[in-house]
């Protein structure tokens, strides 16, 4: 039979498109949630934007417009951090809960093609997300951006590559964690966004809260996305700096990635936990 | 061909974080399963069974000993044994309800590597063989159990392994799907030389289809043949089975000392109910052996006289029958 010819990447990509095609059908059941998914974070946005924009006066900004901008570039960085941990760890917690994540490791004989497909999807949203950012960030803060498309580019290529291997790295965490959420939670709601400056500088805060914000590669994703926009905060020197701070944490990530998959498709092979949750 | 040489599985029972005890689920298997055999396990629920298959199935990792599949050592090298292995779970558990039967099949095929015109060929292949054309674009959450089931099978025979592992495929089934599946996987064997490595805790159902059977109980194999030697080996002669309501239990001590009487189990029923079964050498003592235990109860009921079979193997090698449900009841000798 033809599988027996094909190389292990070639088999791990016709996975991961399996996969990604798997994804697509069941939401094609529901039409509606296509909207939700591509549209949610804007929705998040405006409200928040607009009450925010009429009481953070404190912001290093001095106008309405520049902190509404400001939280912009905020909320698009960090709804690409949220989306791509959900689609790919929830995945996993979901194949779980279903009973399905043992006979895809059976078959597959590795979850990466799960965690991959689940990232093309997630990316496929994210490119949905962007795209109507960037139409409203044109439409209203067109005279305010003053766009560097080679940074630009470059600071969105770290965004995704960081928040994919952040992903991966929470969902070998839950192939093996009998836990439900709440780490996503800490990373991407309540106090972490503010301490990493989605809504205000960090230069604002106490020297304590900032030292923190410095260790954290958000902060930095933030800044060089801010910086390819709206060239606030942070000059060009500083930015190549973070860029490389940012570049060995995703290596680092990557090679504690892998690391950790085989430690814990190890564990959950020694204890059978392929449903616990 | 399976071979499993000295495996052994030993799980943590755990209270939060603290390692309280201890349970073996596997001791010291070791078991051979020639190409074109239908072999089965048999045991009540916790016997070992999942236990072993996962093992096969390379989901868990045994703590000592290996398992070889066409000489490959499952652990060292999946990748190679699951092109030549199908394996089927609980089949209400593994498949993507959400979609439909096709696409399931779709899915799982191209996991395996498969594509095109092979993909699509060999999903006609597993639909006709799992008897599910007319419903194969219907959504997998309006299939009944045992539809639930036959796909689950089918995606097990996508990539036409030689090896089929079928851990319980016919549990919460009606008989009558029980049976279609089972002659479904007779069929592969006898026609396709297949060979299937099949989990059950139903003694009938290992008895009518195996080619060899085996009878795990507390993670060791007990015993392991062909149904019909152990029968011949083991427990020859008839069975009497009957139900014995207000009795006084001294008489299971004469009853013993009858003649054609070979062995006596006995289980405690509630309300003061006996089910009693009794192995004759000599068919043609049975009515006394009826007529004695008639006379020493208030009433006898569900009286069965039959073949000894594998349960009867089971109870005399075990000490314990198996319930519909899985759940082993004791047998006092």
């Amino acid at each position: 039979m033809e599988m027996l010819t094909l190389s292990n990447t070639k088999i791990n990509m016709l996975n991961t498109l399996a996969v990604l095609k798997r994804l697509w059908m069941i939401r094609r059941r529901y039409p509606a949630s296509y909207w939700i998914k591509a549209l949610g974070p804007l929705m998040t946005y405006l409200p928040f934007a607009f009450l925010t924009s009429y009481i953070s006066r404190v912001n290093h900004a001095e106008t309405s417009t520049e902190v509404q901008l400001y939280i912009f570039t905020g909320v698009v960085v960090f709804s690409v951090i949220t989306n791509n941990l959900s689609d790919i760890g929830f995945s996993v917690l979901q194949e779980k809960q279903m009973g399905t994540l043992s006979l895809n490791f059976m078959v597959s004989s590795s979850l990466q093609p799960l965690m991959n497909g689940a990232l093309l999807y997630s990316m496929i949203f994210q490119l949905i997300n962007i795209g109507l950012f960037s139409v409203l960030g044109f439409f209203f803060f067109q005279s305010h951006i003053t766009i560097d498309f080679t940074h630009l580019t470059l600071s969105l290529i770290l965004l995704f590559l960081f928040s994919s291997q952040l992903s991966f790295l929470y969902s070998y965490f839950l192939l093996y964690a009998k836990e439900r959420g709440t780490v996503h939670r800490i990373l991407t709601g309540g106090l972490m966004p503010m301490i990493c400056g989605m809504t205000f500088s960090v230069r604002l805060f106490p020297k304590s809260i900032y030292f923190i914000s410095q260790v954290i590669p958000m902060t930095h994703l933030l800044d060089i996305v801010r910086y390819s926009v709206i060239k606030s905060d942070i000059s060009e020197t500083q930015y190549w700096y973070k860029i490389i701070y940012l570049v060995i944490c995703i290596l680092v990530l990557r090679v504690g990635n892998q690391k950790l998959y085989n430690n814990m498709i190890r564990r959950v092979k020694k204890n059978g936990d392929w449903e616990k949750i | 061909m399976i071979v499993f040489q000295n495996v052994s599985k030993v799980f943590d029972i755990k209270q939060g974080k603290k390692t309280v005890s201890q349970m073996k689920a596997l001791d010291n298997i070791s078991l051979s399963i020639q190409k074109g055999e239908f072999f089965t396990v048999v045991g009540p629920n916790g016997a070992g069974k999942t236990t072993l298959s996962k093992i096969v199935a390379n989901l868990l990792l045994a703590d000592e000993g290996h398992v070889y599949i066409n000489h490959t050592d499952v652990q060292k090298n999946p990748n190679k044994v699951k092109r030549s292995v199908g394996f089927c779970m609980r089949a209400d558990r593994s498949i993507y309800w959400k979609l439909t039967g096709r696409q399931n099949l779709e899915y799982f095929g191209a996991l395996y590597g498969l594509y095109g015109k092979d993909l699509k060929d060999a999903i006609e292949k597993a639909v006709k063989d799992v008897d599910l054309k007319d419903r194969i674009d219907d959504y997998v959450e309006r299939y009944s159990s045992g539809m639930k089931q036959r796909i689950g099978l089918a995606v097990s025979m996508l990539h036409d392994p030689d090896i089929l592992v079928l851990d319980e495929p016919t549990t919460g089934l009606d008989p009558g799907i029980s049976s279609e599946i089972r002659k479904t996987i007779r069929r592969m064997v006898d026609n396709e030389g297949k060979t299937v490595l099949f989990t059950t805790h139903m003694l009938h159902e290992a008895q009518q289809i195996s080619d060899r059977v085996a009878i795990l109980n507390q993670g060791r194999i007990v015993v392991n043949d062909t149904p019909a030697q152990l029968i011949e080996t083991i427990k020859p002669g008839m069975v009497l089975e009957m139900k014995v309501i207000d009795f006084n239990k001294d008489f299971l001590h004469t009853l013993k000392q009858y003649p054609s009487v070979t062995d006596l189990y006995y289980s405690d029923l509630a309300h003061n109910e006996l089910l009693l079964r009794i192995s004759c050498s000599h068919e043609e003592n049975i009515h006394e052996i009826i007529a004695f235990v008639s006379n020493h109860c208030r009433r006898l009921k569900d009286i069965k006289k039959e073949k000894a079979s594998l349960e009867d193997v089971f109870i005399s090698v075990v000490n314990e029958g198996i319930d519909d449900d899985g759940n082993a009841y004791t047998f006092k000798h």
